[in-house]
C-alpha cells in the first residue's frame, strides 16, 4: 500500500545529505521506472565537520542550499553517516524477531555497549538481515539522540518539514541498486569516501548487509599529500584532484600517461589506499563467506574524495573487481537515475541525497 | 530496503502532534474566518436594519405631521368650500336686484333706508343646510352639495320724516303681493335728529 501510495507521487522528498564538507539537497521526479533529479543543491560548509552538531548553522546552510535550486513540497528526509552513526552486526535472535525496527531491551543494552565513540543518549534501530546469511542475523544502529534531533531541527529550521532521519549507508544501497540490475548473486558494494573517513556498504539482494569504516578519508589523504610533497593543504586539495595518483597495475600497461606529480601523490597515499583496498577485500570475503554461493560483484565509488582522480582504477586493480563511478553507469539503458548534465552536481557528490529521496 | 527513522520515539510523536495541529489549524481557521465573516456582515445587516428602522420612524413621524397638516388644510378647504357655497346658495335663493327695486318703487320720498339685513342675517350653522346626498364615491363628501334654506324675513330698518310715511311703505310692500306679511315692528320718534325723524323698522316675510 505504501509502495503504491509512492508511486502515485510524482515527486519525492527533497533528501538531505548532512555530510562533513557540504550539504547536498535532491529531489526526484518519477516516470515510469526512471527516477529523475528535478531539483538538485550543493552548498560547501564554511567550516569543516559534523554539519548537524549546530543545528542552527546548519539550517542557515541549507536555506542557502535550497535557494540554489526549486524543489516541489517541503516534505525532507535527512541523512547522516559514521562516525556520527555507528553499525554493528547483531547476532541476536530476538532482533529478528522483533516486530519493527524498534529492538528490544536486551538489544539496545547490546548495541548501547557496543557503541563507544558516541556520547550521551542512544536512539538505536536495526534492520533484520535477509534469511540465508549464516551470521549475523541483524545489522544495529546507533546515534546520539541529540545528534538526530538536531538534523530535523536543522531541516525545520531551513522551512522543511523532516518526516524522516535515516542512515546513509541505507540510501547508498538504494541509490547504488537504480544504478544498474544487479545480478542477485553479486555481492555489490558502495564505497563513500567522505571528509573524515570511508565507509564501506556491502548488499546483497539489495540489503546492505555489512556496514563499517574501510579506512581513513578525503581530509587525511590531503594531509599525506601536503606532507609528502611538502606543500599547503590547500595546494595539496588541487593536486589530488588534478592529477590525482598514477596508474598502476593492468591500467599502467594500456599506455596511460603517467606523470611524475601523479605518482608523487600515489606515493603519498599508496599506504593509505593499500589499507583501503585490503579492508574492502576481507570485507568482500567475509560476505562471501557469510553468503556461500555468492560472488564479489562491482564497487560504486561515492563520495567527495570519490573524485580523486584514478582511484576507481587503483581499486579495480588491487581488488580485481569492477569499480566505478556513479557517472559511468548514467546513461546506460539499465539505469533507472537520470541526472541532467546541467546545474546538477555530479552524482558521486550527491549519491546520498539522491538515495535518501529515494527511500521517501 | 526499509527505511530507518532514527529520530527518537517522543520527538516523532511530538512531531505528529504538531503535525496534527497545524492540519487541524488549516482546516479550522479559514472555517473560523469565514464564520466571523459572516458574523460580521451579519451585525453590519443588524446596524444598518437599525439604521433603517430608525429612519424609518423618522419618515413615519414626518409622514404622519404631514398627514395631519393634509388633513389640517383639508378640513380648511372644506371650511372654505362650505362658506362659498353657503354664499353662492344665499346669492342663489333671492333676486336680490329684483326685491331692492320693489323697495325703491314702494318707499314713500320721505323715507330712507338704514340697512336691509335678512332675519336671521345667516342661515343657522345647523339645520339651515341641506346635504343632499349624491351616489357614493371617493370623495363624495368633498362633491356633496350643500342647500342653504333661504330666509324667511328680512328686516327694514329705515327713518322717515312723517308717521305715515312708513305706514305707507308698509301698505305699498303689502300690496305688491311679493310678501306673505308685511309688519311694522317699530316706529319711534327722534327728536334729537336733525331733521327731527321717525325711525322705524319693518319685517316682511316670505
Amino acid at each position: 500500500m505504501i509502495a503504491v501510495k509512492r508511486r502515485l507521487k510524482k515527486w519525492t522528498p527533497i533528501g538531505v545529505d548532512f555530510g562533513a564538507s557540504a550539504i547536498c539537497a535532491i529531489q526526484l521526479r518519477r516516470e515510469g521506472r526512471l527516477l529523475i533529479v528535478s531539483g538538485a543543491a550543493r552548498q560547501e560548509l564554511r567550516e569543516r565537520g559534523a554539519a548537524v552538531a549546530q543545528s542552527a548553522a546548519a539550517a542557515a546552510q541549507l536555506a542557502i542550499c535550497l535557494k540554489a535550486a526549486k524543489f516541489k513540497g517541503r516534505l525532507a528526509i535527512a541523512g547522516i553517516s559514521a562516525p556520527d552513526v555507528e553499525f554493528h552486526p547483531l547476532d541476536a535472535a530476538a532482533a529478528a524477531a522483533a516486530a519493527d525496527d524498534q529492538p528490544d531491551p536486551g538489544v539496545q543494552a547490546e548495541l548501547e555497549r557496543l557503541t563507544t565513540d558516541i556520547d550521551g543518549p542512544l536512539e538505536t534501530r536495526f534492520w533484520p538481515i535477509s534469511a540465508g546469511a549464516q551470521a549475523p542475523t541483524a545489522i544495529g544502529v546507533a546515534v546520539a539522540q541529540s545528534l538526530a534531533v538536531n538534523a530535523a531541527q536543522s531541516c525545520e529550521g531551513a522551512g522543511l518539514s523532516c518526516a524522516r532521519v535515516g542512515p546513509v549507508a541505507t540510501a547508498l544501497a538504494d541509490f547504488t541498486h537504480q544504478l544498474r540490475d544487479w545480478s542477485p548473486d553479486e555481492i555489490v558494494g558502495v564505497l563513500d569516501v567522505g571528509l573524515r573517513q570511508s565507509r564501506l556498504v556491502l548488499c546483497v539482494q539489495r540489503q546492505a548487509v555489512l556496514v563499517r569504516q574501510a579506512g581513513s578519508g578525503g581530509h587525511a589523504w590531503t594531509e599525506r599529500i601536503a606532507v609528502g610533497l611538502n606543500v599547503s593543504e590547500r595546494t595539496a586539495e588541487v593536486h589530488k584532484r588534478d592529477s590525482g595518483i598514477a596508474m598502476v597495475g593492468q591500467h599502467r600497461e594500456t599506455g596511460e600517461s603517467r606523470t611524475e606529480l601523479s605518482s608523487m601523490v600515489l606515493g603519498a597515499l599508496r599506504r593509505d589506499l593499500t589499507d583501503l583496498a585490503g579492508e574492502i577485500k576481507r570485507s568482500y570475503e567475509y560476505v562471501m563467506r557469510c553468503y556461500p554461493g555468492k560472488r564479489a560483484g562491482e564497487l560504486v565509488l561515492v563520495g567527495g574524495g570519490s573524485r580523486l582522480r584514478n582511484l576507481p582504477e587503483f581499486l579495480s586493480d588491487a581488488l580485481g573487481i569492477d569499480v566505478q563511478l556513479p557517472s559511468a553507469y548514467l546513461g546506460d539503458a539499465a539505469c533507472r537515475l537520470v541526472a541532467p548534465a546541467n546545474g546538477v552536481p555530479p552524482p558521486e557528490f550527491c549519491a546520498a541525497a539522491i538515495g535518501l529521496a529515494m527511500e521517501g | 530496503m526499509g527505511a530507518l527513522n532514527l529520530l527518537p520515539r517522543e520527538y516523532q510523536q511530538a512531531q505528529r502532534r504538531i503535525r496534527r495541529v497545524r492540519a487541524w489549524a488549516a482546516v479550522l481557521l479559514p472555517a473560523a474566518g469565514i464564520v466571523a465573516a459572516l458574523l460580521a456582515v451579519d451585525g453590519v445587516q443588524d446596524v444598518r436594519a437599525e439604521e433603517l428602522r430608525l429612519e424609518n420612524d423618522r419618515i413615519q413621524e414626518q409622514l404622519n405631521d404631514r398627514r395631519s397638516e393634509v388633513r389640517r388644510l383639508a378640513a380648511a378647504a372644506d371650511e372654505a368650500l362650505v362658506r362659498l357655497q353657503r354664499s353662492d346658495a344665499l346669492r342663489a335663493k333671492r333676486n336680490w336686484s329684483g326685491m331692492f327695486q320693489l323697495f325703491a318703487e314702494c318707499m314713500p320720498a320721505a323715507c330712507w333706508l338704514e340697512s336691509v339685513a335678512t332675519d336671521p342675517d345667516m342661515p343657522p350653522a345647523s339645520g339651515g343646510l341641506v346635504s343632499r346626498a349624491r351616489p357614493a364615491g371617493a370623495d363624495s363628501a368633498k362633491t356633496a352639495n350643500i342647500a342653504i334654506e333661504a330666509p324667511r324675513k328680512v328686516r327694514l330698518r329705515g327713518y322717515a320724516l312723517d308717521a305715515a310715511e312708513p305706514l305707507g311703505f308698509v301698505a305699498k310692500l303689502k300690496q305688491s303681493g311679493v310678501f306673505q306679511s308685511v309688519t311694522m315692528e317699530r316706529s319711534v320718534y327722534e327728536s334729537e335728529g336733525k331733521p327731527p325723524r321717525f325711525r322705524f323698522e319693518l319685517i316682511c316675510e316670505w
